[in-house]
This record gives structure tokens, C-alpha cells and sequence, in this order.
């Protein structure tokens, strides 16, 4: 017995062993996969709005924007928009140069303002020209808007003279004696009335607008800059170089009307509103793919350089107050391509179909509302099926 | 029970350290594969032994099988089980390794053959991982994983008693318990702008039922069969039960994965019939089992499983150990076992049902005073590779403590 044993034994170790030394495999194979029937698999489904007949509806809607926080100052106006800027300088000067003013040593010998053009809208053959003129009243750039500029006080007579305009640079003089006065306010604020900065505005002959860039806290060489060369007769000259230290674009322009389509402009803050019914969708899906596409009609269309080719989609909590939900931080952006914007908006299709946020439409805005007075007019939802606003939604629905 | 200590170690660390799951995909469908034998012991005779009463194993299928119980038992043990699955293409081995659960038996009166059983053991198993690549003009390629990971146990109460002219009856009340995840991903290629997605089926089950058993007397007595030590026929069955299962969909997004809970849906398990022969030659035991379960009465939200029809079981082993011990040496202890089974599984694909065939051998070494460390192997064919359907060689190898003690004896002074 115990003989037969032994070796049932080591039979049966041996055959255990074998077994546990044999490959196993920890990756899922394809092995099985036949009994998977196409009914059972995950089924990657297409809902397209032009062709399932979605509820639609869009608009264009007015909000406030906040110029001041622009990194552009735009100048001119054309047949939709004017816009103004105003600047304001600080000038600190050498404890000498102070000396030398009190005992009026010095004199303004030239002053000149050079300001970079970073950006433009019309073409460029069409006329454009600006004054410049003192102001005489505080402003701030945190809330100052067209009805701030309408009770702004200011000179009437223009401070400037020698304006120089090409494509890249607007240069122009200005009057020696109103930088002299910012001097000698610097030195003693008795001695001269308050430096409150220039308004650039735009001639009624003008039909373009140019932009510079704006002051935004480091120091920018493209930042519109002021010369002001001081001499001392026979004894020295000398040339200091001044940049703003406040600056705001002021923009006013005709009222839009767009009963149904998007019309999105910069500087005005016009915005559009789009809504698109997707109770058709079944529930218990995964958003793969969303694509939110808008038809670009270029004949109302003006567009700048560098172009507003960007649209900024967020999402709206309530689409009559127009507020956004909680995390409107979070936005999606649209590119243009030839008179089509479009982008991926999977996340908010999928907070709509899976109910965490209810779906009431969509804010769209031009990225570079502050710093353009682009149009860019969308085809809006009453439009042909070609031409309106569409979602091409690819989802994934587990059977 | 000291001397257990490490043996019962062994059996709960081994399974946590050694292999990768994995298996079949036959497993998709209902509840997964059942389990017929926790137990070393009987899966080395064929895997049932309905009408077989024992004074020293605890069987789960009959709890009148209790009733001669002769001491306090603890058995619990790990089963290996690997499978090699081949389609008409490829093939793949995966293996697994499980904690069988435990048994714990009381013998409270042996005149009356009250015996009180509890345990908590495997009831059924789902575990597949599968994956295909397909490709359409829109997406361009991409890969489908489906995988289900998960099962039910039971845990159980019952209770035997011996009737007169020595018949036996018993029955356990069964709680049925446990969790199944059905998950089905899908991965596009890294340059696609499609994003990637998974769904999973949560269903966290729970339910009760109850089995009932009974043995007869010994028929030999009665059909005066001189050779024949003991000849016993057994019945069990195991009731209808319906299972609740709460059910959480899990979808992964672009904004993280998101919970739906569907709510409660109802399973509806079919009961379970068996009939069994027990018969004693000499130092041989010979049992042969039949085993019925209509899967096809198997509901799922009142939904019948296409894929699922009745299960039949047919099985014969034998157990050779000494009856007298002459010398009392360690050897004459040691008992062998061999058995074969046929069996109709409940799973029906493609038209085709999928059967399987196995042979299996064990044996049982005495550790102590009615304690034993058994051992089985069991081989089995599962299924074909005709209709796309899978063909699989299962290896399953079972290391089982039966541990005896005298418990409850108050001491004299």
C-alpha cells in the first residue's frame, strides 16, 4: 500500500506541477470574442442636429465687457464702430532735472509719442487720422465707458501735430508746452493744472481703426511710448522716454439687429446665444465626440489683423439672465477654417445628457472681445439646414 | 488545532499570492459557472455523492448527509483552476485561485442524528476577460474589452435528523449574497479625436432559499444483498429562489465617471433536483449522482437568458479506504478516490449546447484523530470549437482541511 502510494503521489505532484508552472495569462485576449453578438457590444452611435430635425433656437444679446483690462488700445471708426483711447502718463524725474525746472533752466525742446500698430480692421488705403487732446477731469480705467466719455472734460484745441501713419507705426509731435505743464505739476502741483493724460479720437473722415498695445504691468517695448527731449541751452540735451501708466479703448457703435442670427463683436461686447433641444438623445451614454460647427456669413462679416478666429462657447445657467454655471472657468473654443468655427464641446453635452447641468444653451463670444471690434456674423437657426448653427454628437450606448 | 494553524494559513495566503484570474466567457452568461463540490474530498469521486452519509466530511449538496456526523468538523480549502480555452483561431490559458469558503458542523444528538451545519461557501463564478480590435472608416481602429469579474456564495444553516427505520432528513436555510460586475470598455487609437469609454453593470445580490435531503436506511439489509456493506439512496433539492440584485451603472466620461443607480431587478434561480446511489463493497464506496436544474426557467428582470437551458450532471466515483485497520499505521489511512462525470452545462450558444466531459482522482492524508488534508485533480473538457463556439481543457486542483475535534465536553473534576 504504502509503496503505490508513493508513487500515486508523486504522479499526482507532478501533474499539479506542471499545471502551475503553464503560462497564465494576465491580458485580455480575443479568444471568446465570436460569442460576443453584435447586439451586446458597445455601439459607437452618430446624432447629427441638421439631420434629426433638433429644436433650435439663437440670438445675439448685448453683455458689459471690461475694456480696461485690454492688452489693445484701439483707435478710428468705421461704418459700425468708433473707438477712442485715453492715456495717462506718470513722469518722474531726476532730483537735478527738478532742480533745474524750479529754476526754469529747462525747456521742453521736442516731444513725440511712438505707438506700434499691433492690430487693424479696413483696408489699409482707406483714410485714417485722429487728435489728440488734453483732459481735465479724473478717470479711471476700471469702469469707464462710452457714457464716462460723453461727461469727459477735456480740451477742445489738438495737441498734436506732424502725424505720421504707415502700417506699422503712427507717430506724431506734440505741442511742447503741454508735456512742459505735466513737468512742472510733477515738480510742484502749484506751478501747473493736473496732468489727467490724452484722449486720441478718431476724424470723422476716418473709416479704419488701427490698435497698439496696452499697458499690462511688465514692460512691453511695444507699449505706445512718449519722448520728450529736454535742453538745457549750451549746457546738455536730453531725451526721456515715458510709458503710460493707465490706459483704456472706449468703444461706440450702432445697436445690431439679429432677430435669430449670432453676431459677435469685439469691443461692443455682443454675444451670441444658441440652444439646441437634445431630449433626443437616449440616456446612459458617453459623449466620444461632440462638434459644435457655425457657418460663417463673410459678406456681413468684418474681420481684423490678426483675425478673431477664435469663439469662446461656455455655458449658461439661465438663458435670460445669461449667467453661466458654476464652473464657467471651464469653457470650450471654436477655430475657424475657411466661413466655418468649430470645436469639441463633448463636456458640456455630456453634463447635459447625463443631467448633472440642465441644458439652457450656450454664451458664444469672440476670444478677443477686448481686443478687437471684429463682426463676425454667424448664420443663425432660422437659416437653411446647410447654413445654421449644427452638433454632430458621436456617442457610445452600451446595449 | 494547533497544529492546523499553519495548514489553514497556507490555504488563506496562497490563494492572494499566486496566480492571475481569468476564464471563460461561457461565464457571461446568467450567473457564471456553478460550483458543485467546495471540497477536495468529493471532487476526487466525480464531484457530487448525494446518498452518501458521512461520519467524518461535511457535504453540502444533502444535509441529511449530517446526521452521523461524530465530531465537531471545520473544513475549508482553495481550489485552483486553470483553463485553456482554444477557439477556431487561437487559444489562452488563464487560471484562478479561490478560497472554497468553510464548513462548520455540530453533532448534537447522535440518536437522533441532530446535527447542526453552517458554512459559507462558492456558489457561482463569473470571470472573463475578452477583447476584439475593429476598425470603420469613421474612428479608424479600435479595441472592445469586455470582462465580468465576480459570483455568488451562499451561506447556510441547517439542520439533520434521523427518521425512523433509520432514514435520515435534513435541510438548510441558504442566503444567497454576492456581487457581479460586467464591464465593456472601448479604447480608440491614440491619434483619434474619439474619446475612449467604459460602461459597468454593478449588481450586488441577495436572496434566500433553502435545500432539503434525505438518505435512506441501508438497502442492502432490506433486498438481503450479502456482499454488499451498505447500499443508501439519496434525494435533494434545493428551491426556486428569487434574488434581488440592486444595480449600479457605472459609465467612465469626459467629466469622470458618473453612477446611475437602475434600482432593484429580480433573478429568478431555478431549483435544483439530485438523485444519488451510495454503495459499500468492502473497503470501496462507490456513488453515482444525477443532477438536474432547469436554467432555462433562469430569469433575469423577468427576462429569459437565450443562452441558457437545463442543466443535467451525471457522475460515478469510487473511494477506496480501509474499513478495519489492522496496524493502525499512518499508510492504511491514507484513502484514494476516482470518479468521471458527464455533464449537459446549462449554457446553449449558438445552437449548440455545451457539454463536458471529466475525469478526476484525489486522496485524503490523515493528519490527526479524524483530520484530513485531501487532495484532487480534476481534468475536464468543456464545450467544442464548431458553430465559433470554444473548446476548454480545465485543470482544476483542490487542497481541502477536514478537521475533527471533540468540542463541548464539559471536563470531570
Amino acid at each position: 500500500m504504502k509503496k503505490f502510494f508513493v508513487i500515486y503521489k508523486q504522479i499526482f505532484l507532478f501533474i499539479i506541477l506542471i499545471i502551475f508552472l503553464a503560462a497564465c495569462n494576465n491580458d485580455p485576449t480575443s479568444v471568446g470574442s465570436e460569442l460576443l453578438q453584435d447586439a451586446n457590444k458597445i455601439k459607437l452611435n452618430e446624432f447629427n442636429t441638421q439631420k434629426e430635425n433638433v429644436r433650435l433656437s439663437s440670438n445675439t444679446f448685448k453683455k458689459k465687457i471690461t475694456l480696461g483690462v485690454s492688452d489693445k488700445l484701439i483707435l478710428g471708426k468705421n461704418s459700425y464702430v468708433e473707438s477712442y483711447i485715453l492715456l495717462s502718463f506718470q513722469i518722474y524725474l531726476a532730483d537735478s532735472l527738478i532742480t533745474k525746472i524750479k529754476d526754469n533752466k529747462l525747456k521742453v525742446a521736442e516731444t513725440w509719442m511712438d505707438m506700434k500698430v499691433k492690430y487693424s480692421l479696413g483696408d489699409k488705403n482707406l483714410p485714417f487720422d485722429f487728435t489728440v487732446h488734453q483732459v481735465r477731469k479724473q478717470w479711471g480705467s476700471d469702469a469707464f465707458n462710452y457714457d464716462s466719455l460723453k461727461i469727459l472734460n477735456y480740451d477742445a484745441n489738438d495737441v498734436s501735430y506732424s502725424r505720421s501713419i504707415t502700417d506699422t507705426l503712427v507717430k506724431f509731435n506734440l505741442v511742447p508746452n503741454t508735456v512742459f505743464e505735466w513737468l512742472q505739476y510733477s515738480v510742484d502741483s502749484t506751478l501747473a493744472p493736473k496732468n489727467y493724460g490724452l484722449l486720441f479720437k478718431p476724424t470723422s473722415a476716418t473709416q479704419r481703426l488701427l490698435g497698439f498695445k496696452g499697458y499690462q504691468l511688465t514692460n512691453d517695448p511695444d507699449v505706445p511710448t512718449l519722448y520728450i527731449v529736454l535742453e538745457q541751452p549750451s549746457v546738455f540735451k536730453d531725451t526721456i522716454l515715458v510709458s503710460p501708466y493707465m490706459d483704456i479703448h472706449v468703444v461706440n457703435g450702432t445697436e445690431i439687429y439679429s432677430p435669430n442670427d449670432i453676431v459677435l463683436e469685439g469691443g461692443m461686447g455682443y454675444k451670441g446665444y444658441l440652444f439646441f433641444d437634445l431630449s433626443m438623445l437616449p440616456s446612459n451614454i458617453i459623449i466620444s465626440k461632440a462638434t459644435l460647427e457655425l457657418s460663417v456669413d463673410s459678406l456681413k462679416s468684418f474681420d481684423g489683423t490678426p483675425s478673431s478666429d477664435s469663439i469662446v462657447v461656455k455655458v449658461l445657467k439661465d438663458s435670460v439672465s445669461k449667467s453661466y454655471t458654476s464652473d464657467s472657468t471651464y469653457y470650450a473654443i471654436l477655430s475657424r477654417s475657411g466661413n466655418v468655427f468649430s470645436g469639441d464641446i463633448s463636456w458640456m453635452v455630456q453634463k447635459w445628457v447625463s443631467g448633472k447641468e440642465e441644458n439652457h444653451g450656450l454664451e458664444l463670444s469672440l476670444a478677443d472681445e477686448k481686443s478687437s471690434v471684429a463682426r463676425i456674423w454667424i448664420y443663425g437657426s432660422k437659416q437653411s439646414e446647410a447654413l445654421r448653427p449644427r452638433l454632430k454628437i458621436y456617442y457610445l450606448k452600451n446595449n | 488545532m494547533k497544529k492546523f494553524r499553519k495548514y489553514i494559513l497556507l490555504l488563506i495566503i496562497l490563494p492572494n499570492i499566486i496566480f492571475a484570474s481569468g476564464g471563460s466567457i461561457y461565464s457571461r452568461f446568467g450567473l457564471g459557472d456553478f460550483y458543485y463540490s467546495y471540497s477536495a474530498r468529493r471532487m476526487g469521486m466525480g464531484e457530487l455523492g448525494i446518498a452518501s452519509i458521512d461520519y467524518d466530511y461535511l457535504n453540502f449538496l444533502n444535509p441529511a448527509s449530517w446526521s452521523k456526523l461524530r465530531l465537531t468538523r471545520v473544513e475549508t480549502g482553495i481550489i485552483y483552476n486553470g483553463n485553456n480555452i482554444s477557439s477556431n483561431s487561437s487559444s489562452v490559458y488563464y487560471s484562478q485561485t479561490i478560497f472554497t469558503g468553510f464548513m462548520l458542523g455540530f453533532p448534537i444528538d447522535h440518536q437522533y442524528g441532530i446535527s447542526l451545519t453552517a458554512g459559507l461557501l462558492p456558489f457561482s463564478n463569473v470571470d472573463y476577460d475578452v477583447m476584439t480590435e475593429e476598425n470603420n472608416d469613421l474612428t479608424g481602429s479600435y479595441k472592445l474589452t469586455y470582462s465580468g469579474k465576480g459570483g455568488l456564495s451562499k451561506a447556510f444553516i441547517g439542520l439533520s435528523y434521523k427518521l425512523p427505520f433509520n432514514f435520515a432528513i435534513g435541510a438548510s436555510l441558504d442566503y444567497y449574497l454576492g456581487k457581479i460586475i460586467h464591464k465593456s470598455s472601448i479604447e480608440f487609437n491614440s491619434s483619434s479625436t474619439y474619446r475612449d469609454g467604459s460602461f459597468s453593470d454593478e449588481y450586488s445580490y441577495n436572496g434566500i432559499g433553502f435545500t432539503a435531503g434525505l438518505i435512506s436506511s441501508n438497502l442492502a439489509q432490506l433486498f438481503k444483498l450479502n456482499d454488499v456493506k451498505d447500499l443508501r439512496i439519496g434525494l435533494t433539492y434545493s428551491s426556486n429562489s428569487t434574488i434581488d440584485a440592486d444595480t449600479v451603472n457605472n459609465s467612465t466620461t469626459i467629466i469622470g465617471t458618473l453612477s446611475n443607480s437602475s434600482g432593484k431587478i429580480k433573478t429568478k434561480l431555478p431549483y435544483r433536483f439530485g438523485a444519488g446511489l451510495s454503495l459499500q463493497l468492502s473497503d470501496y464506496l462507490i456513488v453515482a449522482d444525477y443532477l438536474y436544474q432547469p436554467f432555462n426557467q433562469l430569469t433575469k428582470d423577468d427576462k429569459h437568458i437565450n443562452e441558457l437551458k437545463n442543466l443535467q450532471k451525471l457522475s460515478l466515483g469510487v473511494e477506496y479506504r480501509k474499513s478495519e485497520l489492522k496496524s493502525h499505521s499512518y499508510w492504511e489511512q491514507v484513502m484514494l478516490r476516482g470518479g468521471l462525470s458527464y455533464e449537459k452545462t446549462q449554457y446553449h450558444i449558438n445552437n449548440k449546447s455545451i457539454d463536458m466531459i471529466a475525469v478526476y482522482t484525489g486522496f485524503s492524508l490523515p493528519i490527526g484523530l479524524e483530520s484530513t488534508i485531501d487532495f484532487a485533480f480534476q481534468f475536464g473538457k468543456r464545450g467544442t470549437t464548431a458553430n465559433n463556439l470554444l473548446k476548454e481543457n480545465i485543470y482544476k486542483f483542490s487542497i481541502t482541511l477536514s478537521l475533527g475535534e471533540i468540542w463541548f465536553i464539559r471536563q470531570e473534576r
